[in-house]
């Protein structure tokens, strides 16, 4: 793995601290550069301020439907990846997955997803990107 | 002589009484009879009394009618032949408006034909009546057949409600029947007297107060009538006047109590039959004890629920060993003690016998009787009991207590299900710094930390592992859904089964092709594997055998079948109380061992998404056996 990856930029929208805290470390680990916020509307402030290339967003949070974090993103930008997790395997999680999907999500994540699945999905990400310019150019 | 007559009119009287209480074929009968003597006399009359029948009969109408020719003998005879037609027509021919009309219509012939012949003896006898009258015993048959023709056409006219028209019909009757005992020269008195008591005794057979009342003024108008007619013409006015009038006071009187009697008589057999309904109805009985005697006596319904066919007294004694359960014999013989005492009994429970030879429960009370009137001050003679069969009502307290339990638990349940699945997101929002940020650190990490950290994604792995099966107990795990084959996914398991379970355990499988069944691969084969880890402990590793089975059954015809997933061990078994608690979460009786207790809960959790049954048969000592049914995905055709 020692190919140089696209540096992307990244969203996380997630009420609970210490995933916020967990992820952003891991991921700018992986070499990316993320922002995470707690609430929805301060992730959809952020976001038409400066675009990301992928919004990784809960689906059940306190502070705001996960699921009109979707919506309104993918109103705003085409572009972007959004990967949506939920946190509980129930059917009312599985329901709200397949919801988010609906609405305009790429990817699906239960938690606890492991470390790789998350960097499988970023390189994935990247690469997609990677060759969209390489097209491009 | 005037036996004669009195047949005649008993005969059609009768024929039209049983007409009245319904015997429609014994009224018919009895008309037949009445008009084959009507027949005959009138055949008699016709050959000059060739045949003698006349004699037999009418003999009163013939000699009445000495002075109008031959004329009179042959109304008689049509008369009563008439009348016996008519009861015949009411018995056998239903009601119409034709059959009315002619039986009315003929009926008031009938009647006008006996007033003729009333006035014309009182015509004859040139219009006082006296001793030598020759007509007067044909008076009182003339009489009956007027009331007999005057009741059919009331009974015709109104077609039903026999009320009335039956009183009539008891005076005809009964009056003729008295006639026919009577000798000619007795005295009016007498008649009247021996007539009035068998109408007292017919009267309270009925059990109908209001015939004595009839029957009282019956006997007034008879009296009366006895002071007009003067009989003899040679006894002294006064006598005759004072002889009825006591006569009338002894009536009225009589009529009196007997009317009361009777009243009170109804009273009393009616507040008897409430009472046995109320009892039978409420599955009460109740009984009464003589305190001096020490004897029993219950009502019909604590007759019958003691099996006391006699219903006779019963010394109190032998009824308690009879009947009462040997470990209650002793509290029920205090009941009495203490009745003795003065104490009444409020309630006890306790256990029969019953008729039927059943155990029954009964709850008693007991109520104090009370010599000199029964006031409180009097000293105590006897002891009433009310029991009442509670043995249904305690069966559905039981049952209801049990309903109520089960709710209870599967409230539990449903909370719990409830916190699991709640606390499962957070444990997952929790484990996800560890599995996420320990990978990436042991990559970088020189091999000591790396090994350190490996550990701790691994207890991260397994504790999220562990919330899943926790959710799967919650039965909310998410899991694919596809068609199994039970038999191919138990057979592709063996290997992993057989790794799981100790060596000295043997396995033996009996797969036979199955019909698909829907459902999770994943939760079945933890169910499987559930099952497997609990027959090999309940065998233990002194070794023995623990077989699995798939096999298709149908349950009952024209059942839809089930695929059936059996497991059964031949290890130590377990008893009822550990059999009915083993599917409840977190029981276990291996917490040495580290059992969760939640393995078996999981097994039905599975056949219960899977919409299957699960049934377990144990015996201490010789294994047990749970047997899983699945209904199949397609319903297999009929071969």
């Amino acid at each position: 793995m020692t190919r140089n990856r696209r540096r992307l930029r990244i969203l996380l929208i997630d009420d609970e601290e210490a995933i916020r805290r967990s992820i952003t470390f891991v991921v700018r680990t992986l070499g990316h550069e993320i922002v995470a916020v707690a609430s929805v509307a301060e992730g959809i402030v952020h976001f038409s301020g400066s675009p990301s290339d992928v919004v990784i967003t809960d689906m059940m949070m306190p502070t705001g439907s996960g699921l009109e974090a979707v919506t309104r993103i993918r109103d705003l930008s085409t572009a972007v990846t959004i990967i949506a997790v939920s946190g509980s395997v129930d059917s009312s999680g599985t329901g709200l997955l397949n919801a988010a999907r609906d609405a305009g999500a790429d990817h699906c994540l239960n938690k606890p997803f492991s470390l790789s699945e998350l960097e499988a999905l970023l390189d994935t990400v990247a690469e997609t990107l990677d060759a969209a310019n390489d097209g491009a150019n | 002589m005037k036996f004669n007559a009195a047949v005649a009119a008993l005969v059609a009287s009768g024929g039209f009484w049983m007409h009245l209480k319904g015997w429609s074929r014994t009224s018919a009968a009895l008309a037949a009879i009445g008009t084959f003597i009507g027949m005959a006399t009138l055949a008699d009359l016709a050959l000059g009394g060739g045949l003698g029948t006349g004699e037999m009969l009418l003999l009163d109408w013939t000699s009445a009618s000495a002075g109008m020719g031959g004329l009179m003998p042959v109304a008689g005879a049509i008369f009563v032949t008439t009348l016996s037609l008519l009861v015949g027509a009411v018995a056998l021919v239903p009601a119409s408006v034709l059959r009315n009309t002619i039986v009315q219509v003929v009926s008031l012939i009938a009647m006008a034909v006996a007033f003729e012949v009333l006035a014309g003896a009182v015509a004859q006898s040139g219009g006082t009546i006296t001793s030598d009258f020759p007509g007067r015993l044909s008076l009182p048959g003339t009489i009956c057949a007027l009331a007999l023709a005057t009741g059919i056409f009331i009974d015709s006219w109104r077609s039903q409600g026999p009320t009335v028209v039956d009183r009539s019909v008891w005076v005809a009757l009964l009056y003729c029947i008295a006639l026919a005992t009577l000798d000619r020269y007795t005295p009016l008195e007498l008649n009247i007297g021996i007539c009035y008591i068998p109408l007292v005794y017919l009267a309270v057979r009925a059990e109908r107060p209001a015939v004595i009342i009839d029957l009282a003024a019956l006997a007034t108008a008879m009296i009366l009538l006895g002071i007009l007619v003067s009989p003899r013409g040679e006894v002294n006015v006064s006598i005759v006047l004072i002889n009825r009038a006591l006569a009338l006071v002894a009536v009225w009187f009589i009529a009196f109590l007997v009317h009361k009697l009777l009243v009170e008589r109804n009273r009393y057999r009616r507040a008897q039959i409430h009472l046995a309904a109320a009892q039978t109805l409420a599955k009460c009985g109740s009984f009464e004890v003589d305190l001096v005697t020490m004897t029993l006596r219950g009502s019909r319904a604590f007759d019958a629920m003691h099996g006391r066919p006699d219903r006779g007294e019963e010394p109190w004694v032998r009824f308690v060993e009879r009947t009462v359960a040997p470990d209650d014999r002793q509290v029920l013989a205090e009941v009495v003690a203490s009745a003795r005492r003065g104490i009444a009994t409020h309630r006890l429970d306790y256990s029969f016998v019953s008729a039927a030879g059943t155990a029954r429960n009964a709850a008693l009370q007991t109520q104090l009787l009370r010599g000199d009137g029964g006031g409180d001050g009097g000293s105590v003679t006897g002891v009433i009991g009310v029991v009442q069969d509670v043995t249904e009502q305690r069966a559905a307290d039981a049952h209801h207590a049990e309903i109520e339990m089960q709710l209870r638990h599967s409230q539990k349940l449903e909370s719990l299900g409830v916190l699991v699945g709640s606390l499962s997101h957070d444990l997952n929002n929790t484990l996800l710094p560890i599995t996420m940020v320990a990978p990436l650190l042991a990559r970088s990490a020189d091999p000591a930390t790396r090994e350190g950290l490996e550990m701790i994604t691994d207890a991260a792995g397994r504790a999220r592992e562990l919330v899943r099966e926790i959710l799967a107990f919650s039965r909310k795990e998410a899991t694919s859904v596809g068609t199994i084959r039970l038999d191919l996914l138990v057979a592709q398991a063996m290997t992993i089964i057989r790794a799981g379970i100790p060596v000295t355990i043997q396995i033996v499988a009996d797969l036979q092709p199955v019909p698909e069944i829907v459902g999770s691969k994943g939760q079945i084969y933890q169910a499987v594997l559930n099952l497997m880890t609990n027959a090999a402990q309940a065998v233990g590793e002194a070794g023995g055998t623990i077989t699995i089975a798939v096999d298709y059954r149908t349950m009952a015809p024209n059942d839809e079948g089930r695929v059936c997933l059996s497991v059964a061990d031949n290890g130590a078994g377990m008893d009822d109380a550990t059999r009915q608690r083993i599917f409840e979460p977190f029981f276990t009786n291996r917490v040495a061992s580290g059992g969760t207790g939640l393995g078996l809960s999981i097994v039905r959790g599975v056949v219960q998404t899977h919409g299957g049954s699960i049934s377990v048969q144990s015996t201490i000592g010789q294994g047990t056996r749970f047997d899983l049914l699945f209904p199949p995905s397609v319903q297999a055709e009929a071969t």
